[in-house]
């Protein structure tokens, strides 16, 4: 369970410090996500030993979901949540595509049309308890209206 | 050229539907679990992606000949030198792309630093996928391909690199172990 924790973690922070960079800042999201990477490259397997070198590969699946346009995640609290889907994907794509390059990016693909998804699932529910509460209103108002033109 | 877009957009489902069904594979029920609901919103995403763009298949931009050479050019040397410094250098996967990525980004134009990170990722496989330099410059030569044949597919979407490079990856290695059986 502390692992599952530390990899959301990891994924968490290199995803929104790419994010970061690319929409907040407005620097190239390609050089934010290199940084990212060679940073997390060198630090983590010097700071945490053997699994340092699992966490620099997912800070770097992270850092490629971090390069997402402003127009699929809109603020960095959303890339909060798309670094947690991409940290938690990481872990169950472990066994598959073994040795594949780009393999990571696909996690992050994965992970960014994940979060869109069920983006829009959410705000679909949304709008048709809205509409649901709007109609109820307006019944209400009706029924209303029709009690004071009798009185009347 | 549309048509090899609309190829280009199935080949990158694929790869992200087949990353999914093989993880699932020897999974315990509760990642099964997570991985289907994952997998239910991310093809809904991608519907809605492809809705929203559909132009990005039907529209006829596409980068000048001399653009695309160009292109094609830097993602083989890309994918090459990042493969050298991976296995031959000894630096890792993930210091050999950085190490790429930051010198594109900060050497060369958007429109190219893009597609020279995206093929750098060709050259992080392992050995066991891409064995040889001369493999590496073939693949390589195949996600410059890919990537000025997809440009607007899957646009603004983190991680298209890394399934535009999988998709390469997987292409190459379908198309030698054919010929060679």
């Amino acid at each position: 369970m502390t692992d599952v924790l530390l990899v959301v973690f990891v994924s968490i922070l290199a995803g929104t410090a790419t994010y970061y960079i690319g929409n907040i800042m407005k620097r190239s999201s390609v050089l934010g996500s290199a940084l990212v990477v060679l940073a997390s490259g060198i630090v983590f397997p010097s700071l945490f030993g053997p699994i340092g070198s699992t966490l620099a590969v997912v800070a770097a699946t992270a850092s490629y979901a971090g390069m997402v346009s402003k127009e699929n995640v809109t603020s960095l609290f959303e890339m909060v949540l798309v670094g947690a889907i991409t940290g938690l994907i990481f872990i169950a794509a472990t066994p598959a595509f073994l040795g594949v390059g780009g393999k990571l990016g696909t996690i992050a693909a994965i992970s960014c049309l994940s979060f869109r998804g069920l983006k829009q699932v959410l705000f679909s529910l949304s709008a048709k308890m809205k509409g649901k509460t709007n109609k109820n209103e307006q019944m209400e108002l009706a029924g209303l209206t029709q009690q004071r033109s009798r009185v009347a | 050229m549309k048509n090899m877009r609309w190829v280009g957009l199935a080949l990158f489902i694929m790869t992200g539907i087949g990353l999914v069904v093989n993880s699932s594979w020897g999974q315990t029920s509760a990642w099964v679990v997570l991985l289907v609901m994952l997998a239910v919103c991310y093809t809904y995403g991608l519907l809605t992606h492809c809705t929203n763009h559909l132009s990005c298949v039907k529209e006829n931009t596409m980068p000048s000949t001399k653009s695309a050479l160009l292109i094609i050019f830097l993602a083989t040397f890309a994918a090459s030198l990042t493969w050298f410094l991976n296995h031959e250098m000894g630096l890792g996967p993930i210091v050999a792309s950085g190490l790429v990525g930051v010198m594109a980004g900060s050497l060369l134009a958007p429109a190219h630093a893009g597609p020279v990170y995206t093929a750098s990722f060709v050259g992080m496989s392992a050995s066991l996928v891409v064995a040889s330099l001369s493999l590496s410059i073939v693949t390589g030569f195949v996600v410059g391909v890919i990537i000025v044949a997809t440009m607007p597919v899957f646009a603004g979407i983190g991680g298209k690199g890394g399934t535009t490079a999988a998709t390469a990856v997987v292409v190459t290695r379908t198309f030698l172990n054919y010929f060679s059986s």
